[in-house]
C-alpha cells in the first residue's frame, strides 16, 4: 500500500513544483499523447477547477444555445433542475411551449431509459405497446391520445437541441409483452403472474441510448443532443440488498452503457452529441452536497452546477470563470454547514479519542510486511541468484530484525529524553 | 375561514409535490421487498451497515477462520485485506509463498485481463506470446516455469480467493491482443502496436466469468468473493478529465460485475460473495480521502477491514464492535475534514461573499418566478394563481428589505 507522500506538493529540490508535476516527471511508463491527472486537493482551490478537472474533454468548442435555440429537456428529475433553470434565463424550453404533453410532465420522477425511447418510439414512428404502461407520478394513466402524440411529435421535429437526463436501471416490466414500465405498476392493476422486476442490462441501455439517438438523427437530422446522469440516488431499491450498493449499481449500468455508447460516436461528441458530467461534478466537487433526506442536493449545490451548464453550453451568459468563482464560494458554504451539523458531544470525543489509541495500538503490533517486501525487492535487484533462497530468506529475516531492534533504540532513546524533559523543571 | 382552508390546502399540495415519494407509496406495486435509501438519521444509526450497506451481501454465518487457505490478490486495494488479514493470523498466499508473482505484485494486477492472465498461465499454460508483465519499477516478469508451477499450487490448495478489481483502462497488444499488467516501457513502446482503450462491459464480464468457471473446473471447492478498490484512477490516458473517466472505469467494473452475481444468484452468500468496499469508503465517510484525494486515510481502510472481518471472519471482531468502530470512526472522519479546513479570517469573507451572492441569486429567482406567474401558467387554476402571486411578491418583498437592510450593515458591498 502507497501512503501519501510526506513532501506532498513539492518536488525534492524543494521549489514548488504542483504535486501532478512531480509525479510527471518520474515516468517510466510510456504516457500515451493525453495524460489527464486526478486532482490533489490543494487543486480543487483552483480557478480553472472545472475546466481542467472536471469538464476537459467533454465542453463544445464554442457555447452555441441562444435564447433563439428550440430546448427539449425531459427525462429524470433532474431534467425539472435543468427546465427551471434555463427557463428563468428567458431559453425556449418544450415544457413552456406544450406544457400538457407527456415529456413535460414525466420528469418530476425517476425515469428510465425505456421510457424515454418510448416517448421517441410513439411520437416519431407511431409505436404503441400492447398495454398501458404510463402512469404519472400518483399513478395515473396516461394514454396514448392521438392529440398528444401529433403534439410531441411537433415538439421533437421543431428541437434544435435535445437535453435528456437518464435516471435509473431498475425497472417493473410486463412480462407478456416485454414492455417497461415509466415508474411501477399500479397497485390496482399489478399481476403478480406478469408484473415483474428487474435490473436493465448494460447491453440493452446502451441500444436504448443508440435507438433514441438514431430516432433523433433520422427525423431531426440537425439537432443537438446532449446526454446527463441525474445524481439523485434511488428512494428504494426492489433488491434484497441494501440501497446504497443497489443505487451504486444502477448509475454504474448507465454511467458505464453511456461512456460506451458516447466512445463509439467519436466524430460527433463535442459537435452535435454531448455529455454533461452532472453526477460528477455533485459527488465530487462538493464534500457534502446532499441535503437533510440525502437524496436532494442542496439549492445552492444545483446552482453551482446550472451555471457550470450556462458557461459551457449558453451563449452570452456567464462564463467559467463565474462559474469556479461560485464552486469555490459554496464549497466553503458547504463547509461551513457541515461545521454548524455536526457537533461533537464531550462522550463522543472521549470515545474518540479512545479508538484511536487502540487503533495506534493496533498498528504497533502489526508485521512489518512493507519494509519486508522493500527488501525483498532489494535483494532481487541486486541479482541475488535464486539457488540459495534459505540464506537469502535468512538475510531478509535478519534486515528485518536489524529494523526492528533499531526501531525499539530509538523509541527508548525518545522516552529516556522525555523522562529528563520531565524531570528537569 | 374558508380562505385560511384554501392556503392550508395549498401548502398541503405543495408539500406533497416537494415529498413526492410518500404520496405514491399508496399508488404503485411494491414489491415483496423493498429496501429504501438511508436519510440523515439513518445515517448515523447502528443499523446503517447493516441495513443499508452490506444487507444482501453478507453470509448467514462467517465463512473464514484461521485454517482456511486464502488467496488474495488484485489491485493495490488487495495489500489492505492482505495486510489486515496476515496481522490477525489468518492463512494468506502472499506468507504462503511470498516469490509469485501474485503476491510480489499483487498489487500491480490491476485490470480484469491481467487478473485473469494469472488463473490462465497458472491452470491452463497459457503464456502470451509478447511481454505484458512489468511491475513498478517497469521490471519485467518473466514467464518462468518454476514460478508457474508455484502459482498454480497455490491456487490449487486455496479454499477461499479474494479478488480486488481496480480499472478498465488498459494498455494493450494490437497485433496479439494481450493486456499489459501496468502499462508500456517506455524503451519498449512501439506506436504500431501498442493501444490504449477503456475496456467494455461486455469484456469485463466475460473475464469476471472466466475466472469464476476456471476456479470452479480446478479448484471446485474454493469460495470465491469479489471486491472493488474504491481508490480512483491516478491519471487517464483519455482526452477527458480523470474525474470523469474514473467514474466510467469503476462503473465498467461495477456495472459487469453486478450483471454476473446477478447471474450466479444460488451461488451467491454460499460460494460467491460480494464485499461493498466501494461502496463503504464512498458513502460512509464525509471526505475520506487523504491530501492527494486518491487514497483512503488509514483509520479509514482499518474500518472497512473491520467491517470485513466482522462479516466474514469467525473469532474476529463482532458486528457490534465494527458498527462501534465505524460510528465512531466517521465522527473523526467529519472532525478531520472540518480541521483541515479550519478558517482563517480570509475563508470568512469568502463565505460571507458566498452567503450574500446567494441571497441575491435567490432574490432574482424569486423575482423571475413572480414575473412568471404573472405571464400565467396554463395548468395553474385561476385562484391558485392568484395565491402564489402573492405568495412570492410577498417573499420578493421580504427578500428586498433583507437585501436592503444588509446593505445598510455592509456599505461596501457591492
Amino acid at each position: 500500500m502507497r501512503q501519501p507522500r510526506k513532501n506532498f506538493g513539492l518536488s525534492e529540490d524543494g521549489d514548488d513544483t504542483p504535486y501532478s508535476e512531480v509525479r510527471k516527471k518520474k515516468r517510466s511508463f510510456h504516457r500515451g499523447d493525453t495524460v489527464n491527472y486526478n486532482p490533489a486537493r490543494e487543486e480543487f482551490a483552483s480557478s480553472t477547477f472545472l475546466q481542467d478537472y472536471l469538464l476537459k474533454g467533454w465542453m463544445p468548442a464554442a457555447p452555441f444555445v441562444t435564447r433563439e435555440t428550440k430546448i427539449t429537456a425531459f427525462g429524470s428529475c433532474f431534467a425539472t433542475n435543468i427546465t427551471k433553470h434555463l427557463l428563468g434565463l428567458g431559453y425556449d424550453l418544450a415544457s413552456k411551449r406544450e406544457p400538457n404533453i407527456y415529456i413535460s410532465s414525466i420528469s418530476d420522477g425517476m425515469v428510465n431509459t425505456a421510457a424515454i425511447l418510448g416517448q421517441f418510439e410513439w411520437a416519431l414512428e407511431d409505436k404503441k405497446q400492447p398495454v398501458n404502461l404510463w402512469h404519472g407520478f400518483k399513478a395515473e394513466g396516461f394514454g396514448y391520445d392521438e392529440d398528444i402524440r401529433v403534439r410531441t411529435r411537433d415538439v421533437f421535429l421543431t428541437t434544435e437541441f435535445f437535453i435528456i437526463t437518464l435516471g435509473l436501471s431498475e425497472v417493473w416490466y410486463d412480462e407478456q409483452t416485454g414492455g417497461t414500465f415509466w415508474r411501477a405498476v399500479p397497485e390496482e392493476s399489478f399481476d403478480a403472474a406478469r408484473h415483474k422486476f428487474r435490473v436493465q442490462t448494460m447491453a440493452e441501455t446502451k441500444a436504448h441510448l443508440a435507438e433514441i439517438h438514431r430516432l433523433i438523427r433520422k427525423h431531426v437530422p440537425n439537432a443537438k443532443v446532449l446526454f446527463t446522469v441525474s445524481p439523485i440516488p434511488l428512494a428504494a431499491t426492489f433488491r434484497p440488498v441494501g440501497c446504497l450498493s443497489a443505487n451504486a449499481v444502477s448509475k454504474a449500468i448507465i454511467r458505464a452503457a453511456l461512456d460506451e455508447f458516447v466512445r463509439e460516436q467519436p466524430e460527433e461528441l463535442n459537435r452535435k452529441l454531448f455529455y454533461f458530467p452532472s453526477m460528477e461534478i455533485f459527488q465530487l466537487a462538493f464534500t457534502d452536497p446532499w441535503s437533510s433526506d440525502i437524496r436532494h442536493p442542496h439549492g445552492y449545490v444545483i446552482e453551482t452546477i446550472m451555471q457550470t451548464f450556462e458557461a459551457a453550453y449558453c451563449e452570452g451568459e456567464r462564463t467559467l470563470e463565474d462559474a469556479n468563482r461560485m464552486l469555490q464560494l459554496y464549497r466553503a458554504m458547504n463547509l461551513q454547514q457541515i461545521e454548524k451539523g455536526a457537533p461533537l458531544s464531550a462522550a463522543d470525543a472521549e470515545a474518540l479519542r479512545e479508538a484511536e489509541r487502540a487503533r495506534k495500538e493496533n498498528m504497533r503490533s502489526r508485521p512489518p510486511i512493507e519494509v519486508r517486501s522493500k527488501l525483498d525487492k532489494r535483494e532481487r535487484d541486486r541479482g541475488s541468484d535464486e539457488a540459495n533462497e534459505a540464506e537469502r530468506e535468512a538475510r531478509i529475516e535478519r534486515r528485518v530484525a536489524l529494523r526492528q531492534a533499531r526501531k525499539e533504540l530509538r523509541k527508548e532513546a525518545k522516552a529516556r529524553e522525555r523522562s529528563r524533559n520531565e524531570g528537569s523543571p | 375561514m374558508n380562505r385560511v382552508r384554501q392556503r392550508l390546502e395549498a401548502m398541503v399540495r405543495a408539500i406533497k409535490k416537494k415529498e413526492g415519494a410518500p404520496s405514491a407509496k399508496r399508488h404503485f406495486h411494491r414489491g415483496d421487498v423493498i429496501n429504501y435509501y438511508p436519510d440523515r438519521d439513518q445515517l448515523k444509526s447502528d443499523d446503517f451497515l447493516g441495513q443499508f450497506l452490506l444487507k444482501g451481501w453478507v453470509p448467514e454465518e462467517p465463512v473464514l477462520n484461521k485454517g482456511v487457505k486464502i488467496t488474495a490478490f488484485g489491485s493495490c486495494f488487495a495489500a489492505n485485506i492482505t495486510r489486515h488479514l496476515s496481522s490477525i493470523g489468518f492463512d494468506l498466499s502472499s506468507d504462503r509463498d511470498s516469490g509469485i508473482y501474485i503476491s510480489r505484485m499483487g498489487d500491480a494486477m490491476v485490470n480484469t485481463p491481467s487478473i485473469l492472465g494469472q488463473f490462465e498461465w497458472a491452470f491452463e499454460n497459457k503464456d502470451p506470446a509478447e511481454h505484458l508483465w512489468y511491475g513498478k519499477e517497469t521490471e519485467r516478469y518473466r514467464y518462468d516455469d518454476e514460478v508457474r508451477q508455484r502459482t498454480r499450487k497455490v491456487f490449487l490448495d486455496t479454499e477461499f480467493f479474494i479478488i480486488t478489481l481496480g480499472l478498465s483502462e488498459v494498455w494493450y497488444d494490437a497485433r496479439t491482443g494481450g493486456t499489459f499488467w501496468r502499462g508500456v516501457p517506455e524503451h519498449a513502446f512501439d506506436p504500431d502496436r501498442h493501444k490504449f482503450r477503456v475496456l467494455s462491459v461486455a469484456e469485463t464480464k466475460a473475464d469476471i466469468a472466466r475466472m469464476h468457471a476456471l476456479i470452479r473446473q480446478f479448484v471446485p471447492q474454493a469460495k470465491l468473493l469479489f471486491t472493488v478498490s474504491p481508490i480512483p484512477l491516478a491519471a487517464t490516458f483519455r482526452n477527458v478529465s480523470c474525474i470523469t473517466a474514473n467514474t466510467v472505469s469503476k462503473a465498467v467494473i461495477r456495472s459487469a460485475l453486478d450483471e454476473f452475481l446477478r447471474e450466479h444468484e444460488d451461488e451467491i452468500n454460499k460460494t460467491l460473495f460480494y464485499f461493498p468496499s466501494m461502496e463503504l469508503v464512498q458513502f460512509g465517510f464525509t471526505d475520506p480521502w487523504g491530501n492527494d484525494w486518491r487514497h483512503p486515510e488509514n483509520y479509514i481502510l482499518d474500518t472497512v477491514m473491520k467491517v470485513f472481518e466482522a462479516a466474514y471472519c469467525s473469532g474476529g471482531c463482532s458486528m457490534e464492535e465494527a458498527i462501534q468502530t465505524f460510528n465512531l470512526f466517521r465522527e473523526k472522519n467529519l472532525v478531520m475534514v472540518l480541521q483541515k479546513l479550519k478558517r482563517g479570517p480570509e475563508n470568512r469573507e469568502l463565505i460571507n461573499t458566498a452567503n450574500r451572492a446567494r441571497r441575491q441569486a435567490e432574490a432574482a429567482r424569486q423575482k423571475a418566478k413572480a414575473r412568471q406567474s404573472r405571464v400565467g401558467d396554463a395548468d395553474e387554476g385561476p385562484e391558485q394563481k392568484a395565491a402564489s402571486g402573492a405568495r412570492a411578491a410577498k417573499k420578493a418583498r421580504r427578500q428586498k428589505k433583507r437585501l436592503d437592510m444588509e446593505r445598510a450593515r455592509d456599505p461596501d458591498a457591492d
